[in-house]
């Protein structure tokens, strides 16, 4: 970016970095790690030798001020993190709230089997890979070609601007974006009106079950694709300008110079993202379809995080809500790991290394 | 690089102009219609590209009432202090994190990540939330998501790459851990600073899952319950009840004030983004 | 933006009818219909409930318009001039107290800030902590505060008369939940007068498993069979619903009507449990209440009946005639309230309660001329039409166990706000205070000031309330029009057979073996589907689960006591 071209930026442009899921933040620790630790050998091996010949209690005494400072967020996470994990348990008896987790009846595997038996469950867990599908193929690409656009945007000033607008609905809830769109979207919005005009038939973008995946993704991408740009952006920009220089001395064409030059400069990041966003699969934004799973009905809108959600809260089936949480949350962790792994194969690094911490 | 064909400059003016409109055009129609009247929107089946007769009544409405004002006021309440409490308990911990060998670093560390892939029930949490005393506070709007995991390992990365010459630097001169981090690592990391306040000030601004559950008086609803309310409920307003408001100007309206205070803050920090997404690969 | 769970009888605040109440189906584990006082449990035993005794008030106002007891509201052209103080001092002395309830409107503004609520509390002589939950999270919260143990003095209970909402209804009750019969039971209704001035018609639907568990809060019997348009009646030579005899002559009115030239069409729907405005039809073509019993107490479910099929084909014939308004049937409801108080469609199905002074008054200010009418079924084959029991109560307020002395407390509360129409606490819980909230006009009736509007919003009429006065000041016109028809609808208006019975099948699978049904029969208006299809989705929903309900609802009925 124009006048933008920190250290920081080359530097973590060379090795770019993830642009959605948390998890991808692990993965840019780990990179920076991985720098520092070269940088700030000096530091590491002053603390470690000294730790070595002190008592624990030595040690807590001289980290006092890092320890208290660790304190509250370490305490938020033992509370709010772990403490309620607990309520998992609940996925193996019949709970009661009445009862409470402790003296409700254990029934063992039977919620897990009456899950399974639910249809509602294959519905929602069959809506959830469709929704994670089409976001695959519409939104994950979307962000690639608009900073691909932006790149080659000459003018700084246009550049600028055009990012400023589509950085911005990145900040905006999903109440706010889901009212926009029902706006411009719903029946007595600006798209029917244009389709009108045009001859076609009415169409219910808001409220067709049919449609509700799409729309899922279309809503992704306005919020998203412009903040997915900036690493995309990045790596464009970190890739040596001599390259497409020579390549040009060599005769090569615009075409062949995208290929041989910048796909090969943007590839890792690309590949990096797929894996990383298939590893997160069974998870599809919960915010936006709690907001909108009524307006097209639980057969279009559930997906596995307001499966659980509704038949928890909702509807009261405390024990297979939790079941299903519980599926959710381990096929997940599989999956998520599993990604990472194969992160690795591709030379890149994931959230969790196989080197030392 | 040679200069691009004109069609292809031509193909690039339009897809940019087409984009910038896609992302433009719905702000424009929610203020719009905010700004109509009932027969403005009457006339139009609905919609309104620029209404004939602007009028602030939706507006007026939306103020007289009390409860837009006093939501916007806590949602000000909740996302100032939220954010202010947890910068500081990121902060702290991410600088903790960051410093090596630090006693049981490994295991805060860990219990951290971990986070980030299990989340707990609802019904545990609300338990939890209501034996701490919190529930029907506005406390259970900050302290449930206190920290952000995510956040943190933001921050985390961002200090240890940090020069390390200036830490031992400041070492040897005497400062101790607490000095150190608000004389040396802090005044250094104020743009990733920036942008994470800005992402957990979005995200406190906009957040009304944790105000549905554990919040029982209307009067503490922040903006963004009440816009659900208003919006995704469909519910009518009393106004639009007694034919005072059209019902859409008053959503609408409802929709540019919870919009308005981000759209206002955020260009001032996006000289950041980058460098704060870049550090974290930040989702948000 | 409703769930299909949360279909019932809270949808009528916003005039949803039987359609919905249709689509959340029929049986409930509490008691209803004004011929049974008993309610059956899960394990099918009985036992008559001792209801409260019904005792009218004496020194109430007399209403232009008579109600009955058999639950037609009475209605009012004017507030009475001088409203009588129903409570001499406040009947309690102090105290706090808390309750739940869905909130249809925006927030009102907070205890603080508002007169109103400051000055109910003040006149009740204690403060009220309302928990107000928009209308579609109602269930999941009050799950939360089930798990919880969170649960406020007084609850409300939208599963009355649908859907049980709270699942194991009966131990929830049991464990959580005051058994009023003893309290309020007979005449011991009369510590509560105003409570007992409520017509046992209403308190019927408040027992479950043999106890009365629940205040009702009441409403008018039927939901009506949807609105019209006099005025564009008149011009298509029809003035009122009495002029058509059969389903023909309402063909070539319903053809008459559409003008798409115009862009007014007969009909309009929207994709909220309307299935194309069938209840309307379901209604004039003689349908059974969800079930029908013969004398040998078998039971045919609705869409099982020859009168749905024929109802189902006029309609298909409607539609292809091109009376509905196009692309209605993706509308929300308020588009659809819109396009009839705009005059673009002449007939819709919404509830009675959807009728007000406001919503005349918006469709006079598009056209003076415009009369907004509630419509009520004629037989299709010449003789009278039926019209359902679906909108007995809004819903039912529950109390959380507690000593009796803090009950009678809570049961003052309750009395306190079932103070009647014509009374000064009726004008104050409900508009607020005189000056800051409403302005008398020179007939004595409150006119809102913008405070008002925000201020009354304080869901007091959730908590509990007397029976429901047709009262539309300024426009006597509907008020007789709505008087009339509830005199017309009442009696003529069939019970659900079910209502009083439970089905375990019904329970867990009622709502979505019914949805499935209605999605067909929505593909089949809209001319997507075939006839044929709806009688394999009938099929489909006899082997999924329906015949199971059948045999049920058919032991359950064998059971129950006869009165």
């Amino acid at each position: 970016m124009p006048g933008e071209s920190t250290l920081t930026d080359i530097r973590a442009a060379d090795r770019p970095v993830p642009r959605s899921a948390p998890e991808q933040a692990a993965a840019t620790d780990r990179r920076v790690r991985g720098r520092v630790r070269v940088r700030s050998r000096g530091k590491r091996s002053r603390r470690t030798a000294a730790g070595s010949s002190l008592t624990l209690w030595q040690r807590i005494k001289r980290d006092k001020v890092l320890l208290a400072l660790m304190l509250p967020g370490f305490l938020y996470f033992a509370v709010f993190s772990y403490a309620p994990l607990f309520g998992y348990l609940s996925a193996f008896e019949d709970y009661q709230p009445y009862t409470g987790f402790i003296h409700s009846t254990w029934v063992g595997m039977q919620n897990f089997t009456d899950l399974f038996a639910d249809n509602a469950f294959w519905t929602a867990l069959t809506n959830t890979f469709v929704i994670s599908l089409i976001q695959l193929v519409l939104f994950f690409p979307a962000p690639i070609g608009l900073a691909l656009l932006l790149n080659s945007v000459a003018s700084g000033r246009i550049r600028k601007f055009v990012q400023s607008v589509v950085y911005l609905p990145h900040f905006i809830g999903w109440v706010a974006i889901v009212s926009i769109f029902q706006e411009v979207l719903g029946p007595t919005g600006a798209m029917q009106h244009m389709m009108s005009a045009v001859g076609l038939p009415r169409f219910d973008f808001m409220s067709n079950p049919g449609f509700f995946p799409w729309l899922v993704a279309i809503q992704a991408i306005w919020k998203d694709c412009g903040w997915g740009t900036i690493i995309f952006l990045a790596a464009l920009l970190s890739i040596d300008q001599g390259l497409y220089e020579a390549a040009a001395v060599d005769g090569a064409g615009r075409w062949r110079r995208f290929r041989s030059v910048t796909m090969p400069g943007i590839m890792p990041v690309v590949i990096l993202l797929l894996i990383l966003r298939l590893g997160t699969i069974l998870s599809v934004g919960f915010e936006q379809i709690l907001l909108q799973r009524d307006t097209v009905g639980a057969k279009a809108g559930e997906v596995l995080d307001t499966y659980v959600y509704y038949h928890g809260v909702a509807t009261q089936q405390w024990g297979t809500a939790a079941a299903a949480g519980l599926i959710k949350a381990v096929v997940g962790l599989v999956l998520v790991l599993g990604a990472n792994k194969v992160a690795h194969r591709f030379g890149q690094e994931g959230i969790y290394s196989r080197g030392d911490r | 690089m040679e200069r691009p064909s004109r069609l292809g400059r031509a193909g690039k003016i339009l897809a940019i102009s087409l984009i910038s409109v896609v992302v433009i055009y719905p702000f424009l129609a929610v203020v719009a219609t905010s700004l109509s009247s009932e027969s403005d929107i009457a006339a139009s089946g609905g919609l309104v590209i620029w209404p004939s007769h602007p009028t602030f009544d939706a507006y007026r409405y939306v103020f007289s009432g009390g409860i837009v004002s006093q939501a916007l006021w806590i949602s000000f309440l909740v996302t100032a202090v939220g954010t202010a409490l947890s910068m500081a308990a990121t902060i702290g911990m991410a600088y903790g994190l960051s410093r090596s060998g630090v006693v049981g670093g490994r295991f805060f560390l860990a219990t951290a990540l971990f986070t980030m892939l299990f989340t707990p029930g609802v019904i545990p949490m609300f338990l939890t939330v209501q034996k701490l005393g919190m529930y029907n506070t506005l406390a259970s709007l900050v302290v449930p998501s206190l920290v952000s995991a995510f956040n943190l390992v933001v921050l985390r990365s961002f200090f240890m790459g940090l020069p390390a010459e200036l830490l031992d630097a400041a070492r040897i001169d005497g400062l101790g851990d607490w000095r150190i981090l608000t004389r040396v690592v802090l005044p250094l990391s104020k743009a990733v600073l920036a942008v994470v306040a800005l992402f957990y000030a979005v995200s406190y601004w906009n957040a009304f899952f944790n105000a549905l559950l554990y919040l029982n008086d209307t009067s503490k609803w922040p903006l963004a319950l009440v816009l659900r309310g208003l919006v995704i409920g469909g519910e009518a307003t009393s106004a639009a009840n007694e034919g005072v408001v059209p019902q859409q100007a008053v959503q609408m309206a409802v929709v540019v004030v919870s919009v308005v205070p981000i759209a206002a803050i955020y260009p001032f920090l996006q000289r950041y983004f980058t460098k704060g997404v870049l550090t974290g690969a930040v989702k948000g | 933006m409703h769930t299909p769970h949360s279909l019932g009888r809270r949808g009528f605040l916003r005039g949803v009818g039987a359609a919905a109440a249709l689509a959340t189906g029929g049986s409930t584990l509490s008691a209803c219909g004004s011929g049974k006082a008993a309610a059956v449990n899960k394990a099918g035993s009985a036992a008559q409930v001792q209801l409260p005794t019904y005792v009218p008030l004496s020194n109430g106002p007399t209403p232009d318009l008579p109600g009955t007891d058999a639950g037609v509201p009475a209605g009012f052209y004017n507030y009475p001039a001088s409203p009588t103080a129903a409570f001499a001092s406040p009947p309690l002395s102090g105290g706090k107290f808390s309750a739940m309830t869905p909130l249809f409107t925006a927030p009102p503004p907070s205890r603080g800030s508002n007169p109103a609520w400051q000055a109910v509390e003040k006149k009740l002589g204690a403060s009220v902590d309302i928990t107000m939950v928009v209308g579609d999270d109602f269930d999941t919260k009050l799950s939360t505060l089930i798990a919880g143990g969170g649960l406020p003095d007084l609850i409300q209970y939208d599963g009355l008369g649908g859907v049980p909402t709270i699942s194991n209804l009966p131990e929830f009750l049991d464990s959580q939940i005051a058994d009023l019969t003893g309290l309020i039971g007979g005449d011991k209704i009369k510590d509560y007068p105003h409570l007992a001035a409520i017509p046992k018609v209403f308190w019927d639907q408040c027992t479950v498993a043999g106890r009365l568990y629940f205040l009702p809060i009441p409403r008018g019997i039927s939901a009506g069979a949807g609105l019209y348009r006099q005025d564009l009646f008149a011009a298509a030579g029809v003035n009122s619903y009495k002029e058509i005899k059969n389903s023909d002559d309402f063909f070539t009115l319903l053809k008459e009507l559409t003008n798409p030239g115009k862009d007014r069409y007969a009909l309009a729907t929207n994709s909220n449990s309307n299935y194309y405005s069938l209840a309307i039809f379901e209604q004039i073509f003689g349908v059974p209440n969800k079930w029908r019993v013969d004398g040998a107490g078998k039971m045919t479910a609705d869409i099982e009946t020859d009168e749905f099929k024929a109802a189902l084909e006029f309609m298909v014939k409607v539609a292809k005639a091109g009376c509905y308004y196009p692309g209605s049937q993706g509308w929300t409801k308020a588009k659809m309230e819109d396009a009839f108080q705009s005059g673009k469609a002449a007939l819709i199905y919404d509830g009675l309660p959807a009728l007000s002074t406001s919503v005349w008054a918006t469709a006079q200010k598009i056209d003076p001329n415009a009369k907004l009418m509630p419509f009520v079924p004629f037989g299709a084959n010449g003789g009278a039409g039926v019209a359902y029991q679906d909108n007995v109560v809004f819903a039912g307020t529950m109390l959380k166990k507690a000593d009796p002395a803090k009950l009678a407390e809570v049961l003052k509360i309750a009395d306190f706000l079932a103070a009647p129409f014509g009374t000064e606490e009726y004008l104050l819980k409900t508009y607020g205070v005189e000056g800051a909230d409403y302005t008398l006009d020179a007939n004595h009736n409150p006119v809102q000031t913008d405070q008002g509007k925000n201020d009354s919003n304080v869901t007091w009429k959730y908590v509990a309330a007397p029976q429901l006065v047709t009262y539309n000041p300024g426009v006597n016109a509907l008020t007789d029009a709505v008087h009339q028809a509830y005199s017309e609808l009442v009696p003529m208006a069939l019970p659900d057979p079910t209502a009083t019975l439970y089905s375990p099948t019904f329970g867990k699978q009622g709502v979505s073996l019914y949805k499935a049904v209605t999605d067909t029969v929505t593909q089949v208006i809209g001319g997507q589907s075939s006839m044929s299809s709806f009688d394999s989705a009938v099929k489909t929903w006899r082997s999924n689960g329906g015949d199971q309900m059948r045999s049920e609802f058919e032991q359950a009925y064998a059971n129950a006591p006869k009165s």
